[in-house]
C-alpha cells in the first residue's frame, strides 16, 4: 500500500469514528473535485453554495457508514452527484434556475458546436427527469461517468461489470434522454433505428 | 438497405467511447447517409442537454468550500473524540511499541479465551500465541521504531493514547488479524479506561473487515454495553442491524433490532437507512401489506429520498414473483 493510500485510509478510519479534523481534512482534501462536479451541474452560484453545504452535512452525517468496498473518491463523488442531482430537481420544481449555458461545447469540439438556445435550462431538466427514473445502479454508473468524469475502466472496477456492460448503460441511459426530449419536441424527429 | 453501423456506435461515436477502427467507418457513414446523421445530430443535442463543463464553468470559491466546511462541522452533532484517535507523533512512536508489547505479554491469552471461543473467525488467520511477538513483528521492518523496555505502570494518559496509537497503525495497515488480538489485550491491560467503547468498535471495525461478521456483532454488543454517548450506541445498533440482515440474513432478528431502533431513535443519526432496511426485511419476509405501508410512512418522513421509488419497485417485483409462482 503506498504512501497515499495509507494516509486516506487513515483519514477514513478516524473520520468513521466521528473525529471532526478528520472529516474536515477529508472534505478538504476533496473539495475541488466536489465543487467541479457541482459546477458541471450548475453555475447558479447560490445554487452551487447550498448543494455543496448539503454534500458536506451528508459526507459528515454518513462518512461512519462508509464499507471501503469501493475508492474513497468514488464514494465522494456518488454523493456529491447524487445530493446535486435531488437539490437540482427540487429547484426545478420550485422553477428556480437551473442552468448550463454554454456547457457541452467541449464534448461536441468547436466544429461541431450546435445551437445553444434558451431552451438549456428546461432541456436539462428534462434529462434529468429521465436520470432520476433509471435504477438506482444504472444512475450511478450514468452519473459517475458524465458528471463525475470517471473512466470507464474505473467505473468498471468498482462495479466489477465489464467495460461492455457499462457502455451499455450509458447508451441505453443516453437514447433514453434523446427519446424524451423527442418526444416532449426539444429535438427534430428522427427516424427509429433500423438494425 | 441496411447501414453498416449500429445505432449504439453512433452513441459511442458521440461519446467518444468507439475504438479507433470504428472511429473511421462511423465518422464516415453519417457523413454520408442523411438517417444516421439524423441519429447522430440527435444524440450529440442529447448529450448537450445534460454534460457541462468544470473547467469552463465558475466555480464555488476554495475560500467559500472551507467556511462551509468549518460551519457545518461545528453545527454537527457528531462526537469529537480526537483525544485518542489522532495517530501517535514520531516522538510518542518508541514508547508505544514498547507499552503494547508489555501490556500484551501479561493479559492476552486470558482475553484472547474470554472473546473469542464462541465466535471462530471465518477468514481471519489469527495467531493466537505468541501474539506480543507478532505484533512486534508486524511492527518490525517499516517505518516504526524498535521497542524500548518501559514499565507499564509508567504509562499515564498521554503514554495510553501512544499505545492506543500504536494499535491504530495497526488497523491503518490493514493488519487488522494483529490489531483483533491486541485491542482486547490493550482494553484488558487498561480497567476503567473511558474510551473502551470507541476501542470495541475498532475491533468491531477489524472484523467486518475480515468479514467475520459474529465477532463484529459481539463487539458491537460490547460498544452499545459500555458507551456513554448515544450516538455512539445508535451507530452500534444501527451496523448490528445491518450485518444481521445483509451480511448473516438473519431476518428475524435483523426485524426485531430496526423495529426497536425506529422505536428509540425518532430522530435517529440511520433513521432513513434503517426505515429502508425495515422495508427490504418486510420483502424478504414476503410480507407485502407491511411493506406497503411501511413505504408510505417512510415516504412521508422522508420526501425527498430518491429511494423511494426504488423501493417501490421492488415491492411490484415482489407481487410480480407472487404471481409467478401462484
Amino acid at each position: 500500500m503506498n504512501n497515499e493510500l495509507r494516509v486516506e485510509e487513515d483519514l477514513v478510519i478516524r473520520s468513521r469514528q466521528g473525529d471532526k479534523e478528520a472529516i474536515r481534512q477529508l472534505l478538504v482534501d476533496n473539495s475541488v473535485m466536489i465543487r467541479a462536479v457541482i459546477a458541471k451541474m450548475t453555475r447558479n452560484a447560490d445554487l452551487q453554495k447550498d448543494i455543496f453545504q448539503d454534500i458536506v452535512i451528508r459526507i459528515i452525517n454518513s462518512v461512519g457508514g462508509f464499507k471501503g468496498n469501493c475508492k474513497l473518491s468514488t464514494w465522494l463523488y456518488r454523493i456529491a452527484v447524487n445530493v446535486a442531482l435531488t437539490t437540482l430537481s427540487k429547484e426545478n420544481r420550485s422553477k428556480k434556475d437551473l442552468n448550463l449555458d454554454d456547457a457541452g461545447q467541449h464534448v461536441l469540439g468547436q466544429d461541431q458546436t450546435i445551437e445553444l438556445g434558451i431552451e438549456r435550462k428546461e432541456l436539462f431538466a428534462q434529462a434529468m427527469s429521465v436520470v432520476a427514473k433509471m435504477s438506482e445502479s444504472s444512475r450511478d454508473i450514468f452519473s459517475l461517468f458524465y458528471f463525475a468524469d470517471i473512466s470507464i475502466d474505473e467505473i468498471a472496477k468498482q462495479t466489477g461489470k465489464s467495460e461492455n456492460a457499462i457502455k451499455a448503460v450509458l447508451f441505453k441511459g443516453r437514447k433514453a434522454i434523446t427519446e424524451h426530449l423527442e418526444k416532449k419536441g426539444f429535438l427534430e424527429a428522427y427516424e427509429m433505428p433500423h438494425n | 438497405m441496411k447501414c453498416p453501423i449500429t445505432e449504439k456506435q453512433i452513441y459511442l461515436y458521440c461519446d467518444n467511447l468507439i475504438c479507433e477502427k470504428d472511429r473511421a467507418v462511423v465518422k464516415e457513414h453519417i457523413d454520408s447517409c442523411a438517417r444516421c446523421g439524423k441519429i447522430y445530430n440527435a444524440a450529440r443535442k442529447g448529450l448537450s442537454a445534460f454534460v457541462g463543463d468544470a473547467f469552463l464553468e465558475p466555480m464555488l470559491s476554495e475560500r467559500v468550500a472551507h467556511e462551509i466546511i468549518n460551519t457545518s462541522l461545528r453545527e454537527s452533532k457528531k462526537p469529537v473524540k480526537t483525544r485518542i484517535l489522532q495517530f501517535p507523533k514520531m516522538a510518542y512512536g518508541i514508547a508505544a511499541a514498547a507499552a503494547l508489547a508489555a501490556a500484551l505479554g501479561i493479559s492476552t491469552p486470558l482475553i484472547m479465551h474470554a472473546f473469542h471461543p464462541a465466535h471462530a473467525v471465518s477468514r481471519a488467520a489469527i495467531p493466537v500465541k505468541g501474539s506480543a511477538a507478532a505484533i512486534a513483528d508486524s511492527l518490525s521492518g517499516e517505518d516504526v521504531p524498535a521497542p524500548v523496555s518501559r514499565s507499564s505502570k509508567q504509562s499515564g494518559v498521554k503514554n495510553r493514547e501512544a499505545d492506543y496509537g500504536a494499535i491504530r497503525v495497526l488497523i491503518r495497515r490493514g493488519k487488522y488479524d494483529s490489531a483483533i488480538i491486541a485491542i482486547p489485550s490493550f482494553i484488558a491491560g487498561h480497567p476503567n479506561w473511558d474510551d473502551a467503547d470507541m476501542a470495541f468498535s475498532d475491533l468491531a471495525l477489524c472484523y467486518c473487515r475480515l468479514g467475520a461478521w459474529d465477532n463484529a456483532l459481539a463487539a458491537f454488543a460490547k460498544v452499545s454495553a459500555l458507551t456513554k454517548d448515544s450516538l455512539v450506541r445508535e451507530g452500534a445498533l444501527h451496523r448490528t442491524n445491518s450485518i444481521l440482515f445483509t451480511e448473516l440474513s438473519r431476518i428475524d432478528e435483523a426485524d426485531a433490532g430496526v423495529a426497536k431502533y425506529l422505536a428509540t431513535y425518532p430522530r435517529g443519526t440511520w433513521r432513513e437507512l434503517e426505515y429502508i432496511l425495515f422495508i427490504r426485511i418486510k420483502i424478504a419476509k414476503h410480507d407485502r401489506a407491511e411493506a406497503v405501508t411501511l413505504l408510505k410512512r417512510f415516504k412521508m418522513e422522508f420526501p425527498s429520498s430518491r429511494i423511494a421509488v426504488n423501493l417501490h419497485n421492488e415491492i411490484k417485483q415482489m407481487n410480480k414473483v407472487a404471481t409467478i409462482n401462484k
